[in-house]
């Protein structure tokens, strides 16, 4: 599978991202609504006081720019003063769009500019801090690396788990089984994993490809809505993968793990996730097993390993035996 | 059905990793393939049979196989016990 990237995001997206998070930036439109169809290409954002004070080397005007208190002073004041030389070359760059915190307007001037040359100007009540918090953190996400993958998942005690395997193996009817159980549905069919930056280094999370809804299609019987069958409960946005498991038709010459001595990794945009192949054949309950493979993460990630316990106690036995 | 004797070679004798050699080796056979110590008598292609036994360095095995396979079968085991000393030496 490919690695995929966001290059662009429309201008306008913006305002529809706000939208289906119910106006948590609160974005307004000051002027140059004719740069609605410009496009952002990466998730920084710029404070452009030294710019607007006519100092213009490195200015990175591809950005995001936001105004704060400080900056909407300046222009006010350098408008007031008719010092409109830095404000007229900081409109001629190629700007994607500017954003004005704290409620504050604009001078009619500087609007004006901005409809001249098709520069958006949005604007929201919150504070440039608040602000920029929110704001990286939605661009991070929607510039984040990903990959589609072609499968189901699900979050099983907190750990996500990705569910891959040829159509009609029985992917989306585990997926049911597991929600019966008490597990919570991510997504079906299609899941969107991507690569997001941590404190500790990266982590991959997954999520649906799109915003329809929580359907599962199940053969013989139809869509299913998750959340009127089961409850919003069982619901969740998205879950950070830490396994993948494969369900495969039973193949006698593929060597099975049996002991789960050591750890199968695969690789997915540039991370090892821990990864079992689960046969399918019938009698066996594939929702179970998958629910132990999830449990049996949670042990390895605190250091437990069944097998090797046992490895370890029939060999302590057998020396002792010799012994006697 | 035929019945040979195996001794274990390896240092740690039949613990998991072995265990789960023997099994997949007697897996591709059609024979019922048994090993008995002493008084237990298990089923070879069972990886926690095998365990049962503990059967350390130096044990003696009796190995019987029964079935179409079954000099294939007691020649591949033996040589997993005895030649390869499951690759672990």
């Amino acid at each position: 599978m490919p690695e995929l990237v966001l290059k662009k995001l429309k201008v306008s997206e913006l305002l529809k991202i706000d939208e289906t998070k119910n106006f948590l930036l609160g974005l307004e439109i000051l002027g140059g609504v004719t740069g609605l169809e410009k496009e952002i290409e990466g998730p920084e954002l710029n404070r452009p006081g030294l710019s607007l004070a006519g100092f213009f080397e490195h200015f990175a005007y591809k950005r995001i720019q936001v105004f704060g208190k400080g900056e909407a002073a300046y222009i006010n004041a350098s408008v007031e003063n008719k010092n409109l030389d830095s404000i007229k070359t900081f409109f001629d760059y190629d700007i994607p769009v500017c954003i004005v915190t704290n409620g504050l307007d604009l001078p009619k001037y500087v609007i004006d500019l901005a409809n001249n040359k098709g520069i958006a100007i949005f604007r929201t009540h919150l504070s440039s801090e608040k602000f920029i918090a929110l704001m990286t953190t939605i661009l991070s996400d929607l510039f984040a690396p990903y990959e589609i993958f072609h499968g189901n998942f699900v979050s099983i005690y907190n750990v996500g788990v990705l569910i891959i395997g040829s159509s009609g193996i029985g992917k989306s009817e585990s997926v049911l089984g597991l929600v019966e159980r008490g597990h919570k549905f991510v997504a079906d069919d299609m899941v969107k994993i991507k690569k997001m930056r941590t404190p500790h280094g990266f982590e991959l999370k997954g999520g649906p490809c799109a915003d329809y809804g929580p359907y599962i299609e199940i053969r013989g019987i139809g869509i299913i809505n998750v959340s009127q069958y089961y409850g919003e409960g069982r619901l969740l946005e998205e879950e950070r993968l830490g396994l993948v498991i494969k369900l495969a038709e039973w193949d006698q010459t593929y060597d099975y793990d049996r002991l789960g001595l050591e750890e199968r990794y695969i690789n997915i945009l540039g991370m090892d996730i821990p990864y079992k192949e689960i046969p399918v054949t019938s009698g066996r309950n594939i929702p179970l097993l998958i629910e132990v493979a999830a449990y049996r993460e949670i042990m390895r990630r605190l250091g437990y390993n069944s097998a090797v316990e046992l490895d370890k106690k029939i060999i302590d036995f057998m020396k002792k035996d010799k012994s006697y | 059905m035929k019945v040979i004797e195996v001794c274990i070679k390896n240092e740690y004798g039949l613990h998991a990793r072995p265990a789960s050699l023997l099994a997949n080796t007697a897996s591709q056979f059609q024979s019922n393939i048994t090993i008995i110590k002493d008084e237990k008598e298990v089923n070879a292609k069972s990886i926690m049979n095998l365990l049962l036994l503990a059967a350390g360095k130096d044990t003696v095995l009796k190995l019987s196989a029964d079935g179409p396979d079954e000099d294939g079968a007691l020649s591949a085991i033996k040589e997993l016990i005895e030649v390869r000393k499951f690759d672990e030496e």
